[in-house]
């Protein structure tokens, strides 16, 4: 099998804490890969370097053979590099049509500024074919012209999907697609995303907590732990492992035990601030450990 | 002052010694500008209005009223200052916490545009009076000190060292050692995270706000004697030379304010000590001694704002708890079709027809009055591609025109090119120039673009615009910057009827041009990418490109439409047209009526020409009554409301970011249909 996207060695540090230690992964046609662990891990780190939003300081990243670790985020997007974002990234004041059509226009790249001038940069019919295509696909045709500050939190994500397969990715990677939605809507939108996949025949790279979803929608999953892969393998042999159990609940101590927790409630300095502020949005605080982080 | 030393220590000492006093200027208002944006985390542009606010009542009380010293600066500074900081929070500020930081910076503007001029009418107070404003002690610019012989400090100039020290180290104090100090700082963290915490945010931030603009005040006093008139354009160019100082701190530290301040004042004096004595030989040389000194706080701010990253994350970091804001009201009200086709109806009607009279039946006033509304419409749709369609604030429209107008002067003059070409070329000079400006500035985003674009504009006024081969230098001095009106084929353009004609005609070339750009693949782009940079990222759109291709194209049309302003005026007039302070205006107009489209940018342009003469001149009121009787009393009315009534309409940018005109065409936005979480970025 041809790899789609091989990382070797990948390395980031934020002011001495190292957030990625050689990390290396590869997914190959038309794969579906977790890559899972616990809160501070550097899931989003290493999305972020495979993605070139951020720069990693050390490693190489390869789409299809070719190494894009110089090229920037918009560079290795159109290389066939798609994503969708776990706090929803849309374009306000414009439709669910308005998304798509761009992608398709950026794609083509057939955009020239004299064009727009003289009134050719309009929609043509075949980019509205495929633009109908793909929204019909993923069940949005009804809400085609909808400005997507109408839409809900699901329905938003599969037009983030649907702007990103307007792309023809060769890749998706999905960061935490379930975050926000119930059981149900999560359903949905694997299944959703499974009949899309299988259509189209992109490999999926999903960052995901909910274990339930990735159990179902992967056969292969890497765990990232302080930075580092401490297991790989098919995701279900990857769930039962001892290690992963232990990053993932770490040694349990029940809350208030160690008085910390409590102290920072009262303290207004910045710093406690923003920690307590990470608590309260992601509300997974259970044991000091993963506090500290 | 005494030359005899000749040695080169003693030359530097004393630059050290003349500098520091303007050097402790500059770092008062940049202390009182870092303890806003610290306090409030507004980037707050109109700082220099109430530093003005409070000097001129100083002037007012002290030398129209006549009163005591003492009295006057407790009237000044200890009550009115934080008053005025006091009403902005209450009534502004402390509804737009959850605003973006661009939202808050566009208020700020509209507010410096407003506040002196509101003053001004409160307390008929007129800046030139030809009393030159005095400082807080007697004899302050009379008296001197002479220090070591080098140089001898006014008591004026020892009374601002010693603010600023007392300052610093109050301030320095207040921060770090009391309980409200603690407070401000953990209220622009979070407001509502301190909260959670048991303490009354706003209270606090009222206090900050009190405290801020006192220090606004303290400055404004010390300050007005450095000029020979009050004039409230002077404070706000001090206050940018003083975010310059500020800067050097990242807008966070005082003690570094204090610093960057005297820093600035001693390298400026340094430069004026030793620069003459380099080999004036050649032209080059002459002129970066003659543009270097004046032009280097604005370098240091953009070389600052573009080669540190760091100042742009010293308030980005945002609010933690921001995810329990209710989101922005969604704009999801369309315009109702209808209401829109009935408004562009009416609206076609009225251009037409009021186009039809002023053509036919018009002196040649209203002639001259309607094409400056029509011109001055093309420059300001170059407002409405950079910030309408790209969400990005630029402050420099003024320069891109005066680029044109002054490459139209130029050419005419020197090569004896027809203006028309020139008038594009023009535009092309522009766009060269915006493009160029925005390599730098393209990865800044959000305030900080605002506030290099205003650098830049500074720059372009203190340097660029008095090179000869721009502005004309010393020849333009004597003959003035006169640019003559063209023949095009048949029509002779010196014809005024006619050249409205003309302009007309460009307008309309140019409006079609912007709808076509933001309805194809640019347009897009830049919309996509206004909403969500990463978002755009992940589906292959270059931001750096596109943000690139939107200040180039916005600077061609403000270089077209300035060097047609040149032409219809037969006379770049850059003073009275272009400057920093006046472009400011075009910003404030264009946002406040409606960045995102077309009739937006008409109808501010109108505002701009013609509110004055045809509202507050009364013509209206006369047309109504008909000469049966004579106008009302009140009428004509201060042209000063102009800018307070849009200055206070660019406060709605923070709900209303598509401006007064839209909104009022969607005909209220309707909210998201209920048990359906509104989504879509907060960003804009």
């Amino acid at each position: 099998m041809k790899d789609v996207l091989r990382a070797a060695g990948i390395t980031k540090r934020f002011a001495g804490i190292l957030a990625l230690d050689d990390v290396s992964l590869r997914i190959g046609e038309g794969e579906r890969v977790g890559l899972i662990g616990p809160n501070g891990a550097g899931k989003t780190t290493l999305f972020n370097c495979l993605l070139g939003v951020l720069a990693a300081d050390g490693g190489t990243v390869e789409v299809a053979g070719r190494d894009v670790s110089r090229l920037r985020a918009h560079r290795r997007a159109r290389l066939g590099l798609g994503r969708t974002f776990q706090r929803i990234e849309l374009f306000p004041e414009t439709s669910v049509r308005d998304h798509l059509l761009i992608a398709e226009r950026v794609r083509r790249g057939t955009g020239r500024l004299w064009k727009d001038l003289l009134g050719l940069g309009r929609p043509t019919a075949e980019e509205t074919r495929r633009c109908d295509e793909v929204l019909e696909l993923l069940g949005l045709v009804e809400l085609a012209d909808a400005p997507v500050e109408r839409l809900s939190l699901g329905q938003g994500r599969l037009v983030e999907v649907g702007r990103a397969l307007m792309t023809r990715p060769a890749m998706l990677l999905l960061d935490e697609p379930s975050s926000g939605l119930d059981r149900a809507e999560t359903a949905a939108l694997a299944t959703t995303l499974r009949e899309v996949q299988r259509e189209q025949g992109f490999a999926i790279l999903l960052v995901e907590h909910d274990v339930e979803l990735v159990t179902g929608f992967t056969t292969r999953s890497y765990v990232l732990d302080f930075g580092r892969l401490i297991a790989e393998g098919p995701t279900g042999e990857v769930m039962a492992s001892d290690s992963v159990r232990a990053a993932y609940l770490g040694t349990y101590a029940p809350p208030g035990t160690t008085g910390r927790d409590g102290a920072q409630a009262e303290t207004v300095t910045a710093a406690t601030a923003s920690v307590a502020g990470r608590a309260a949005t992601t509300g997974t605080a259970t044991t000091t450990e993963e506090e500290t982080r | 002052m005494a030359t005899d030393s000749s040695s080169v220590g003693a030359d530097f000492l004393r630059a050290v010694l003349q500098g520091a006093p303007p050097g402790a200027v500059y770092a008062l208002v940049a202390l009182g500008f870092v303890l806003t944006y610290q306090t409030s985390g507004v980037f707050n542009l109109a700082f220099g209005a109430q530093a003005y606010v409070s000097a001129a009542m100083y002037f007012k009380a002290r030398l129209i009223w006549g009163w005591p010293t003492v009295w006057a600066v407790l009237l000044s500074v200890v009550v009115l200052a934080p008053l005025v900081g006091l009403a902005l929070e209450l009534l502004i500020f402390k509804h737009l916490r959850s605003a973006s930081a661009v939202s808050k910076l566009v208020v700020a503007i509209g507010l410096a545009v407003a506040l002196p001029n509101l003053f001004d009418i409160i307390t008929s107070f007129k800046p030139a009076s030809g009393v030159t404003p005095v400082g807080v002690v007697p004899g302050g610019a009379d008296v001197f000190y002479s220090v070591f012989g080098l140089y001898r400090f006014s008591r004026n100039e020892l009374v601002d060292m010693g603010v600023a020290l007392v300052a610093v180290i109050g301030l320095g104090a207040v921060f770090r050692f009391s309980p409200i100090g603690l407070r401000m700082r953990a209220v622009v963290e979070s407001a509502r995270m301190t909260e959670l915490n048991g303490i009354a945010a706003s209270r606090v931030a009222a206090f900050s706000w009190a405290l801020s603009s006192l220090f606004a005040g303290v400055a404004g006093v010390l300050i007005a004697p450095r000029f020979n008139t009050l004039g409230s354009s002077d404070f706000f160019s001090l206050m940018v030379v003083a975010i310059a100082a500020a800067a050097v701190g990242s807008l966070a530290s005082l003690p570094l304010a204090l610093a960057g301040g005297l820093g600035l004042g001693i390298v400026i004096a340094e430069l004026n000590t030793f620069l003459p004595r380099w080999g004036t030989d050649s032209a080059w040389v002459r002129t970066v001694q003659d543009n270097l000194t004046p032009s280097v706080p604005f370098l240091v701010l953009f070389a600052v704002l573009a080669l540190v990253p760091g100042i742009r994350r010293a308030q980005g970091a945002g609010d933690p708890l921001s995810g329990v804001e209710p989101p922005p009201t969604a704009r999801a009200g369309r315009p109702d079709p209808r209401r829109a086709m009935a408004m562009r109806l009416l609206g076609a009607a009225v251009v037409a027809g009021g186009g039809a009279v002023v053509l036919t039946r018009g002196d040649q006033l209203w002639v001259y009055q309607v094409t400056q509304a029509v011109v001055i419409a093309i420059i300001f749709l170059s407002v409405t591609v950079i910030t309408g369609t790209g969400g990005q604030i630029s402050l420099c429209q003024g320069a891109f025109a005066a680029i044109g107008a002054c490459t139209v002067y130029q050419l005419a003059v020197r090569y004896d090119m027809s203006v028309l070409v020139a008038m594009l070329l023009g535009g092309l000079v522009a766009a060269a120039v915006g493009a160029f400006l925005s390599l730098p500035v393209r990865r800044l985003g959000g305030i900080w673009t605002a506030i290099a674009t205003l650098a830049f504009a500074y720059f372009f006024d203190a340097v660029m615009i008095k090179l000869s081969w721009v502005g004309g230098g010393a020849a333009s001095l004597l003959r003035g910057t006169a640019v003559p009106r063209p023949r095009l084929g048949p029509w002779d353009l010196s014809h005024e009827n006619t050249f409205l004609v003309f302009a007309a005609v460009v307008l309309a070339v140019v409006a079609a041009a912007v709808v076509a750009l933001r309805s194809g693949t640019f347009g897009r782009s830049l919309i996509a990418l206004r909403g969500s940079e990463v978002g755009a990222q992940s589906i292959g759109i270059s931001a750096a490109r596109t943000r690139l291709t939107a200040f180039a194209v916005s600077a061609f049309i403000a270089g077209l439409g300035g060097g047609l302003l040149a032409i219809s005026q037969r006379d770049v007039n850059y003073g009275a047209n272009f400057t920093p302070f006046a472009a400011l205006f075009w910003t404030v107009l264009v946002v406040a009526l409606g960045s995102r489209s077309v009739p937006g940018a008409l109808i501010a342009a109108a505002a701009f020409a013609l509110f004055e003469p045809l509202v507050l001149g009364g013509a209206v009121v006369g047309w109504l009554t008909r000469e049966r009787h004579p106008l009302p009393s009140l009428f004509p009315i201060d042209g000063k409301w102009l800018f307070i009534l849009f200055g206070l309409a660019a406060i709605q940018f923070a709900r209303h970011p598509e401006g007064l005109v839209e909104y009022g065409l969607s005909g209220r936005s309707r909210p998201a249909r209920p048990g359906q979480p509104a989504i879509g970025g907060n960003r804009s």
